[in-house]
């Protein structure tokens, strides 16, 4: 099983770097998806089938809670889990998440390891699938700066 | 500067740079002098809105030299391969984490706000004019010397508990 995954930040850079941690995770994604803010990934997931949402909070436009309160109230998107992945980190804002129903928390500065513990811990939950099931071998996939 | 906020930017920037950029930084306890800053070149100015009780602004100046070597890390391709707005993201991507990270270690209510980071090329920075704030930071790098410049955060009462 492949998982369509979409990242919304409105660093194109953060967006490659997450990327590249998602794929050298080892977890099998069909699409990769982009948008710099919330009103771009509302966008995506009205035309195309996103299994699992990465997003920022502070961004332009529409910030990642206001994203998250339109994917929960929606009963078309309240089934894909969103992953915050942002430097907001003060307990209150944490909880404020929480409250909306936010599926899963990295703070930044992150290790590649946390993104993918989270992550797998998410797809685990909303897919009912097994961990040793959703990661692939990864093979002989080499980074200097990000070692699994 | 307050000794605790001091502690946390310090603490800050070295994790953000440790984790994220792979450059180690080394806290001047100091302002260094000019030979160690002259003719320094081009540099990225980052700034970020910092919103409490009253607003102000965070400051960050890298040299070029640290900007594409940050920049080259994070990304995980050659320097040589990097584009001008490529860096500059990065740097903008830098200033939101140092400052939002500084926020999750001192505004437990969780009361402060950020604005969206700008960043841009300058040149002719010269750091005379920022040794007169009470609040100013400044890190030795294999890459040059990085000013920041926190006065926004010093200012602010809730971040003083």
């Amino acid at each position: 099983m492949a998982f369509n995954i979409m990242v919304v930040d409105d660093s194109e850079t953060m967006r490659s770097v997450v990327k590249r941690v998602v794929e050298m995770s080892g977890v099998p994604v069909g699409e990769f998806y982009e948008a710099a803010d919330g009103r771009q990934a509302l966008a995506i997931v009205e035309k195309e089938w996103v299994d699992v949402i990465l997003s920022d909070i502070n961004m332009p436009e529409m910030g990642g809670m206001e994203l998250l309160k339109e994917i929960v109230s929606n009963d078309d998107f309240k089934r894909i889990p969103v992953i915050f992945i942002t430097t907001e980190s003060s307990a209150a804002r944490m909880d404020a998440a929480d409250k909306l129903g936010v599926a899963g928390y990295v703070t930044k500065p992150f290790v590649p390891e946390t993104i993918k513990a989270v992550l797998l811990d998410v797809l685990e939950k909303a897919y009912k699938v097994k961990r040793e099931d959703l990661v692939q071998e990864i093979g002989d996939v080499q980074d200097d700066n990000f070692d699994f | 500067m307050k000794d605790s906020l001091q502690k946390a930017v310090y603490a800050t920037l070295a994790e953000i740079f440790g984790t994220m950029f792979f450059v180690p930084i080394e806290p001047l306890d100091e302002f260094p002098p000019a030979e160690s800053w002259q003719g320094g070149g081009d540099s990225i100015e980052a700034v970020i809105g910092f919103n409490h009780q009253e607003s102000g602004k965070v400051r960050f100046y890298f040299p070029l030299a640290l900007a594409r070597k940050v920049s080259a890390n994070f990304m995980g391709i050659k320097e040589s391969d990097l584009e001008d707005r490529q860096v500059v993201d990065t740097i903008k991507e830098c200033a939101n984490m140092t400052v939002g990270c500084l926020l999750g270690k001192i505004d437990f209510e969780g009361v402060c706000s950020l604005d969206i980071p700008e960043a841009q090329e300058i040149t002719g920075f010269s750091p005379e004019q920022l040794a007169v704030f009470p609040d100013l930071c400044v890190f030795e790098t294999e890459f040059g010397l990085l000013w920041v410049d926190c006065a926004a955060v010093g200012a602010c009462e809730t971040c003083q508990k």
